[in-house]
């Protein structure tokens, strides 16, 4: 994801960035925003995190999050799945509000498929 | 449901109008002022998020308004169950009736509905004696008596009361709709120089701060008309950027007055908020919608706050610690942080809460990456870190100390 982050149109212009907003949410752990920070590819003053102790909360949360249109990154870091209807519907807002959204998930999701799994090109090479 | 029924001495209406902030099921009866908490009590998170909003409002009243209450399932009930002498009694969900029969039979002059109680005091009194007189002292006696016989042998009265306390009677509460001014009166008699004046000014503004919550809108124009012994003298206080924050309020007017001059002795000075504007439509930018997307955003922020506790939602603020666990705290509001280190060491961009880590050291590629000698004051021991390569590409950051590892994050 690092690599990602790293790679991805993140960097803007102040005057640009300083109205985009991104929304962190996960169940279990938490984002280190040093590390975040020093990854330097977006604005931490603009971000907002969320850790609700229930994994449906992730999901209901990430979905209102999205909703509201206040955000234009999502990242939803969870460790249970959900039915293929809530997913259904956070990929509607998503495209909805223009919120490129990111599920970070140990476990499989039922039938979405994903434009790109961020594993396959964020884990490590072990040598 | 849930009701928080507050029988209400002072300011009745522009309580209940700042109650509009809590419930939007809001019901003013004489004195008796009801709120249903059922309606939004998940917005603000639970009962505790709810009360903690009334208790801002309560204390934006403070010295100013006597209240007596009870928490209820059924407001009909309240005035019955309400405590007096300014104390406010939670009853758990549920418990209520059995509140109710626990109570003497004269608590029967506070069932029902509120508009009539004062209009019927005269004939409950006289039904509560005669049940006292045929031994009916609570009032788990009187309602176990059938309806019939209430009827026959008490009157209609008897029977309405006998169904209020049965609860199968809808009490229909009136909504409140708050009076179109937002004013408020000062007796500056009571003030001997320019210092009492803005303070009795505080409270005031206090108030107003919380019925302009409760209309959820935002002062654009003072007026203070200032009535003096020898005439009237009015000014407006134009705001630029609307608030109704009273501290702020209160600082302009301070430093407004000092400017103010008056020839006779000033009787009592009359605030009307003359100019509002609703919460969320200030004053934008003319090219970019980022201030009302920020308020928004704030706003949607206090709701999720409200919900999963202010330690579970927020911005970051980076802080100074040795403990990578430390290093930041959640706010309400964006910090700007400090420029990125030129020297971090490797370390993920995900944590857990560090927790011992069983693994075969064999099978683990372990990589020093930075020793942290932690807080010895606490007795806390130095950590060793490691990025931790496994065997099905895991890459983890681990620490080692007095001989045992813990996980604390994860690179993804």
């Amino acid at each position: 994801m690092v690599s990602f982050l790293r790679s991805a149109p993140l960097p803007l212009p102040s005057w640009e960035s300083a109205k985009r907003y991104a929304f962190w949410i996960s169940d279990s752990g938490q984002l280190n925003p040093e590390a975040f920070h020093q990854l330097d590819c977006f604005p931490l003053e603009n971000l907002i995190v969320a850790y609700p102790t229930d994994p449906k909360e992730v999901w209901r949360t990430g979905l209102e999050a999205i909703g509201t249109g206040l955000f234009r990154w999502a990242f939803l870091k969870v460790s249970t799945g959900c039915l293929p209807s809530q997913l259904r519907q956070l990929q509607l807002q998503s495209e909805r509000v223009n919120c490129r959204t990111f599920i970070l998930c140990r476990n499989p999701l039922p039938h979405w498929l994903f434009r790109f799994s961020l594993d396959e090109i964020s884990l490590p090479k072990f040598k | 449901m849930k009701y928080l029924y507050l029988n209400l001495n002072e300011h009745r209406l522009d309580f209940a109008e700042s109650c509009l902030a809590l419930t939007p099921k809001v019901s003013l009866v004489g004195r008796h002022l009801y709120l249903e908490i059922t309606a939004t009590e998940k917005y603000f998170g639970g009962w505790e998020g709810w009360l903690a909003r009334f208790e801002s409002i309560r204390q934006a009243f403070e010295g100013e308004v006597t209240m007596s209450g009870v928490v209820v399932d059924r407001p009909e009930w309240g005035p019955a169950l309400s405590p007096g002498q300014g104390r406010i009694l939670f009853l758990p969900e549920g418990m209520s009736r059995e509140a109710l029969l626990q109570k003497n039979v004269i608590a029967l002059l506070g069932v029902g509905d509120p508009a009539k109680l004062s209009e019927e005091e005269k004939d409950r009194r006289k039904l509560t004696d005669f049940l006292k007189r045929l031994g009916l002292y609570r009032i788990a006696d009187f309602e176990a008596l059938s309806p019939e016989s209430v009827r026959r042998r008490f009157g209609s009265i008897a029977l309405r009361l006998h169904d209020w306390v049965k609860g199968d009677r809808p009490l229909p509460l009136p909504p409140f709709c708050p009076a179109t001014k937002l004013s408020e009166k000062v007796d500056a008699e009571e003030a001997p120089h320019q210092e009492g004046l803005v303070y009795l000014m505080g409270a005031t503004l206090n108030r107003m701060e919380a019925r302009l919550l409760g209309r959820s809108v935002l002062a654009k124009k003072i007026t203070f008309t200032f009535r003096l012994e020898n005439g009237t003298k009015r000014k407006d206080l134009e705001l630029h950027e609307p608030s109704r924050n009273s501290k702020q309020l209160l600082k302009l007017f301070s430093g407004w007055l000092e400017g103010l001059t008056w020839d006779s002795p000033l009787q009592r000075v009359d605030v009307e908020i003359s100019d509002t504007v609703a919460e969320g439509q200030r004053q934008l930018h003319l090219f970019d919608d980022e201030e009302s997307r920020h308020q928004d955003l704030l706003q949607y922020l206090e709701r999720l706050r409200n919900r999963l506790g202010d330690e579970r939602a927020g911005f970051v603020r980076l802080k100074e610690s040795y403990f990578p666990e430390k290093a930041w705290e959640i706010v309400p509001t964006p910090v700007q942080p400090p420029k990125p280190r030129e020297f971090y060491p490797e370390r993920p961009l995900y944590l857990f809460a560090p927790k011992p880590f069983g693994f075969a050291p064999e099978r683990w590629k372990l990589v020093p990456t930075e020793s942290l000698a932690t807080h010895w004051w606490n007795h806390e021991s130095p950590r060793q870190y490691y990025v931790a390569y496994g065997p099905l590409k895991e890459k983890l950051w681990i620490y080692k100390t007095q001989g045992s590892f813990f996980l604390h994050g994860e690179f993804c």
